[in-house]
């Protein structure tokens, strides 16, 4: 309870700087907006071209598309942060400030930044979903609308953990963003049906880092076209699992082994 | 010419002497937007060995990895600190340390982004240039028109990379608005697919734009798809953009040096 008081009181004043930069806001969000419509313009074209990719057709792959835009957008709203302990925080001893304040330094962090760009990605997701929602002639159950709800805000916490792993490694190391940028390049795999891949690439994407739980892996269950038994409980496993070693094991050691730069 | 050597040719050194003070940054930067590039390799892969056609929109498989593989390279190119440099200067008010030095501003950014070409050429365009020679992929005079090609091409990204960085006068958010910059140009200069794949009405006006001119044209060239006029003609339309661009820089830095205020600087 006292989180969410602590955090309506840091968006509110978030939500303040934005409307005074208005113009902004809507630019950024405008260019992830146009990021997003170049690929679904590439896919397109692709398609014009051949009926199906490796057995998936158009709809199939903008299902997949759409569905892995949904998570990545939240957590971008509202992680964003986690870039900047990669980049500079540390470096600049600004990381400093969090640990001295009476609550949770990573809620402090994440709480401090509130990324509407992110809602380019999110727009741009939920449209391709509902477009190929509609051509495949999809017709959820109250239950897999719950299933649904479920495996997008286990792709919000593997995005987060994936995330948080690669910013803490700025702990030791004071600057991890190129990194943590590799790492999050990675989901742009996760975007495609996985088995297009080598082999080499799914395993990193199912067991190193496994961003295909947050999109290829539930799309696909709700395609009808399930990859992996017992879906939806295998993203939720891994969320979970991927969470408290996120937190748990990386980012609480590194701030035990966290030395202030000093400056 | 000797001047011009003499007082720009440091801001390039400069530049290739940061990557170089830390080289593994660079690296793994380089080996992120890696991931991009692959993602399309396979899917094109898919297509490719799994269709029924050899030879798509005159492309082989072959053609096509080449394609992939140099349109990267020359979006790293060409995609590179120019808009946030220019921002940088607007904001901290760095900008008018360069208006009272003998130095032009375009001059010196230009060459520090030819520091950051100079490392992309050595590290992804000449040995992979190098390789498509040894592998005939294409021949000696190709790479070289296309190294020509190239240099105006990054002038092209270069001029309009500028007056889209004069934009951090009126706009706070220029990363946000670089990202989506960076996506229009990778669309429509062939950085993602080669143009040939759009509806022909798209072409149309994708031809009468500037960007078509920054990747697509010189990598068209190292595949030798052009030849004779077709080569004279898409080479004068690169050197019409650079006019252009030039004129229509000219006129923005103008504007902008009477709007310039800057408190303290």
């Amino acid at each position: 309870m006292r989180f969410l008081k602590i955090y309506r009181v840091f968006i509110k004043q978030y939500l303040k700087t934005l409307m005074e930069y208005r113009t902004d806001f809507l630019i950024g969000m405008f260019s992830f907006f146009i990021m997003q419509a170049s690929n679904i313009i590439f896919i397109s074209l692709i398609f014009s071209r051949v009926p199906h990719l490796n057995g998936w057709t158009y709809n199939e792959v903008l299902f997949i598309y759409g569905f892995s835009q949904i998570p990545r957008g939240i957590d971008h709203l509202f992680t964003d942060n986690l870039w900047l302990l990669a980049n500079s925080y540390v470096r600049s001893g600004q990381f400093d400030k969090y640990l001295l304040r009476p609550i949770n330094p990573l809620f402090h962090l994440i709480s401090e930044r509130f990324q509407p760009d992110a809602f380019g990605e999110i727009i741009i997701g939920v449209s391709i979903f509902a477009y190929a929602y509609i051509q495949l002639n999809m017709n959820f159950t109250i239950l897999q609308w719950f299933m649904f709800v479920i495996a997008i805000l286990a792709g919000v916490v593997i995005y987060t953990s994936i995330k948080l792993v690669g910013a803490s490694v700025a702990l030791w190391t004071k600057r991890s963003q190129h990194f943590l940028f590799i790492v999050y390049q990675l989901a742009d795999f996760s975007s495609y049906p996985m088995s297009i891949f080598s082999t080499f690439i799914r395993v990193i994407l199912t067991f190193i880092v496994p961003f295909s739980f947050v999109a290829f892996i539930p799309a696909s269950y709700f395609i009808g076209r399930p990859y992996i038994p017992l879906t939806i409980l295998a993203c939720v496993g891994i969320a979970g699992f991927l969470w408290t070693f996120a937190y748990h094991v990386v980012w609480k050691r590194g701030l035990i082994d966290y030395e202030s730069t000093g400056s | 010419m000797r001047k011009l050597k003499r007082t720009y040719f440091p801001f390039l050194r400069a530049t290739i002497q940061e990557i170089l003070a830390y080289p593994g940054e660079a690296l793994l930067y380089i080996f992120g937007m890696t991931i991009g590039m692959f993602v399309v390799y396979y899917i094109w892969k898919v297509i490719y060995t799994s269709g029924t056609a050899n030879v798509i929109e005159g492309f082989t498989f072959n053609e096509m990895i080449v394609y992939i593989i140099l349109s990267f390279g020359v979006m790293q190119a060409i995609n590179n600190g120019t808009v946030w440099n220019i921002a940088h200067d607007i904001r901290e008010g760095t900008i008018i340390m360069n208006m009272i030095k003998p130095i032009n501003y375009h001059l010196r950014l230009l060459f520090q982004e030819l520091g950051f070409v100079v490392f992309i050429c050595f590290i992804v365009i000449f040995p992979f240039s190098l390789i498509a020679l040894v592998l005939k992929l294409t021949n000696v005079t190709n790479v070289i028109l296309f190294l020509l090609s190239l240099f105006m091409g990054i002038l092209v990204g270069f001029l309009f990379d500028f007056i889209f960085g004069m934009m951090a006068f009126y706009i706070k958010n220029i990363f946000g608005i670089g990202f989506g910059k960076t996506a229009l140009v990778r669309l429509l200069s062939g950085g993602l697919i080669p143009l040939v794949f759009f509806p022909d009405s798209v072409q149309k006006i994708i031809d009468v734009l500037p960007f078509k001119a920054m990747v697509f044209t010189p990598i068209m060239i190292f595949l030798g798809k052009y030849s004779g006029q077709e080569l004279i003609y898409v080479f004068l339309n690169q050197v019409l953009w650079i006019i252009i661009l030039i004129g229509i820089n000219y006129i923005v830095w103008q504007r902008a040096v009477k709007h310039i205020t800057v408190q303290g600087g």
